[in-house]
């Protein structure tokens, strides 16, 4: 008799425990997936295909905080979008770019901004796990945890995913618990400006950056998909500033690998080192710019882009 | 393998399953699959090293079984020598031959005769100190007619290799787990809660509250640039609770695996920051180090008896290099031994008085926080220029108060790791009050402890970091 109540409660325990653990991680993937503003709702925009626009500008914060979709816009006078992701390069991306791929129908031209310190440099840990966990139903995702950390996903362990999600959750759940048909919620077409302030910049180290050939064979991939679809890519290197440049000492290689995918078909605009790049006052830090560097940049990259067209 | 990895998580109930089936109620093929498993859970490292932990008990069990038909006094004491040179040699030769002759070699350096050398390429096997140490206590007790050797050479490599408690402890005496191989165990529902809390609870202080800690802690030390003094005595405070639950939560892991497989191994901790002495403190720290220290070293050197002072430097400068062959380490020995001089020589009486105890507290847990500066810290030279910091007195206005402990966001940490790792030691304190009061979980009715339970595994998932961060104590 007290056998049989010894292993009904450790059952009771264990349906219990294991009960709250699948409505947590039921609530955080629906909440999540739920979200239509900031970096979870880029990428639910797209997972969803929520997002299309004629121009698509993807990167990482060197596209987030350099290019404002609205001064191309205006412009251009077509419909722009910034999906540029805060410590997100194309290693990490690339999935979700490869999913907007398949479904878009208005782009026309997609820039992939790259900087030349971060850009080319491979991820070997996702950044900011949690913005993501809640999208691995897809397997494009799925395939670029696998690439950057295979043994992330490889656990077996029950409610793994849950281990995942961590602080950079916290100000998505702050939002309305049981949110209805909210729309996206993109006002400045997600981009996002910094102080004008200028900082006093460092001299920075001066280092060899490592080419990941798995970035590189990524560009490659990409570049075929749009064309395919008649998505004019273009290959945008984003200012850097000047004592930054130093720095990298292998910096040819970097703008010479790029520049390689030049062709009929695919445009490379190298603007690392414009009038812009010689000014502070225009800089945040060596590779982001503020709001008065970000504006003028825009309307340079703008000019060219009417040019190109 | 770790206990906060998958491999554990799925090597344990696969072991737990096949002794307890197949294994039943036969002590030989439940110790024969111990011993199987614990080679299989040390070889996960690297195979290489099974071959030392074979070797080591081999020699202690013939050693052993000499030592209990020699007769003579002289012959024993060269079987003893021989167990000595032989586990000591292996220990000295993995752990601290390079940092010997680096020693060595910067000591001409310093007076100006610089020489060249290239320092062997040694790794060190995970738990020698630890399994070098038990073993070492078999022989020495045997030597010392404390017990009788075990002709079970199976029960014998049990013991010496049995995974739970293997690579950091608790460092078992033969008197108390050898003799457990050689009974009949039985599983039992009461053991197997109270080995499944002990994990909880373990694992609960590993990834949540160590791991967590270790974020902040990591964040000021290896950028000690960027940092000032009220920083150094922020991360500081942390780290004491950092390394605590990274071991006493390692060993309460140990503690309850043991348990499910009808094992009772000895208690390592017992609420160590509630000590209002440094004498205190080590009854309450790593008891089955410093009860091996206080039984095999201090008392051999005379104890209480005689040279009491150097006596006591001694045992801690040889703790501190036990724990490192690193001067830090060696350091944080000598403080923890020079303190405890100070101590022993003002003769403190107990006191009922709560100021007095109150300041006693403070001042006990200031002198383990000073020791935890050398422990951490990269170099001695780290450790002077954080002690410099701290005592900088202009640091201590209220504007840097307000800049240092209220949250700072710099590089990878966030004002939430700072709010939650003063969340989870003030946890833990309570929980520590609790359980030094002798409070009895188990006495909770069944809902409470659920919701204990459920809350408990929620933290773990939700809040525990999983970047499959070894136990610090496993470097030892």
């Amino acid at each position: 008799m007290r056998n049989t109540r010894n292993i009904l409660k450790f059952i009771v325990t264990i349906v219990i425990i294991t009960g709250v653990l699948f409505s947590i991680e039921t609530f955080l993937k629906t909440k999540l997936k739920s979200i239509k503003t900031g970096t979870i709702g880029k990428i639910n925009a797209v997972i969803d295909h929520q997002i299309d626009d004629e121009i698509m500008i993807w990167g990482a914060s060197t596209a987030y905080v350099n290019i404002n979709p609205k001064i191309l816009s205006d412009y251009l006078k077509c419909s722009v979008m910034n999906m540029g992701l805060d410590g997100t390069n194309l290693d990490q991306y690339s999935g979700l770019l490869k999913e907007f791929l398949s479904y878009s129908k208005k782009c026309k031209t997609l820039i992939i901004a790259f900087d030349i310190n971060g850009g080319l440099v491979q991820r070997n840990q996702f950044y900011q796990t949690s913005l993501w966990v809640h999208q691995l139903d897809n397997p494009r995702i799925v395939n670029t945890f696998n690439e950057i950390n295979p043994e992330l996903l490889n656990n077996p362990f029950p409610f793994s995913h849950l281990t995942l999600y961590d602080k950079h959750i916290i100000k998505y759940l702050k939002s309305n618990p049981f949110p209805s048909d909210e729309k996206l919620y993109f006002p400045t077409k997600g981009f996002n400006s910094l102080h004008p302030i200028p900082i006093p910049l460092k001299n920075p180290k001066k280092k060899t950056i490592k080419i990941s050939q798995r970035i590189v064979k990524k560009i490659d991939d990409i570049c075929k998909l749009a064309i395919a679809k008649n998505i004019k890519p273009i290959i945008v290197i984003t200012p850097c500033f000047e004592k930054g440049q130093k720095s990298i000492l292998n910096k040819n290689e970097i703008i010479s690998t790029l520049n390689e995918f030049s062709s009929p078909l695919v445009t490379v605009l190298d603007l690392h080192n414009t009038p812009l790049s010689s000014d502070s006052n225009n800089f945040n830090d060596n590779v982001h710019l503020n709001s008065n560097g970000s504006t003028s940049f825009s309307e340079m990259l703008a000019q060219l882009l009417k040019n190109t067209k | 393998m770790i206990f906060n990895s998958v491999d554990f998580a799925l090597f344990l109930p696969v072991v737990f399953v096949i002794y307890w089936v197949i294994g039943n109620n036969q002590i030989k093929w439940q110790n024969i699959l111990l011993v199987a498993a614990s080679y299989f859970f040390y070889g996960w490292w690297d195979w290489k090293f099974i071959s030392l932990i074979f070797f080591s008990s081999i020699i202690d069990f013939l050693i052993g079984h000499q030592l209990s038909i020699a007769n003579t006094p002289k012959i024993r004491k060269l079987l003893l020598v021989a167990s000595l040179v032989t586990n000591l040699g292996l220990l000295f030769f993995f752990k601290y031959f390079n940092f010997f002759v680096d020693s060595f070699y910067d000591a001409f350096s310093f007076f100006g005769h610089p020489l060249s050398h290239d320092s062997l390429h040694i790794i060190l096997p995970v738990g020698i100190s630890f399994y070098t140490f038990q073993t070492l206590s078999y022989t020495i007790d045997i030597y010392k007619r404390q017990i009788t050797p075990t002709k079970d050479p199976i029960a014998f490599f049990a013991f010496v290799s049995f995974f739970p408690q293997l690579v950091a402890g608790p460092i078992e005496r033969a008197s108390n787990l050898l003799p457990q191989f050689t009974i009949k165990r039985k599983i039992d529902y009461s053991n197997f809660v109270e080995g499944m809390q002990d994990i909880l609870w373990g694992l609960f202080k590993k990834v949540v509250i160590a791991d967590r800690l270790a974020v902040v802690v990591n964040e000021i030390y290896n950028n000690q640039s960027e940092y000032q003094g009220l920083s150094f005595v922020m991360a500081t405070i942390l780290f004491a609770f950092q390394i605590y639950c990274d071991f006493s939560g390692y060993s309460k892991i140990a503690i309850g695996v043991s348990k499910l497989f009808g094992f009772r191994l000895m208690e390592n901790f017992r609420t160590p920051y509630y000590a209002l002495s440094l004498g205190d403190f080590w009854r309450r720290w790593h008891i089955s180090l410093s009860t091996w220290f206080k039984d095999y070293l201090y008392i051999p050197l005379g104890g209480n008896r005689t040279k009491v002072y150097r006596n006591l430097l001694i045992t801690f400068v040889v703790s501190g290099l036990w724990h490192g062959a690193n001067w830090t380490f060696v350091a944080w020995g000598a403080i923890h031994g020079i303190f405890l001089i100070m101590e022993y020589s003002l003769r403190l009486k107990s006191t009922s008085n709560p100021i007095l105890i109150f300041l006693r507290w403070i001042l006990t847990f200031s002198v383990v926080c000073f020791g935890w500066i050398f422990f951490r810290a990269n170099s001695i030279q780290d450790a002077i220029s954080i002690i410099t910091s701290i005592s900088d007195i202009s640091i201590y206005s209220i504007k840097q108060l307000s800049l240092n402990l209220v949250p700072v966001v710099k590089n990878s940490v966030y004002p939430i790791d700072l709010l939650l790792s003063y969340f989870l030691v003030s946890l833990l304190f309570i929980i520590e009050f609790l359980f030094n009061r002798r409070f009895n979980f188990n006495s909770l009715n069944y809902g409470f402890k659920l919701l204990v339970y459920t809350v408990a595994v929620i933290m773990i998932y939700l809040m525990g970091v999983f970047d499959n961060n070894e136990f610090i104590y496993f470097q030892f």
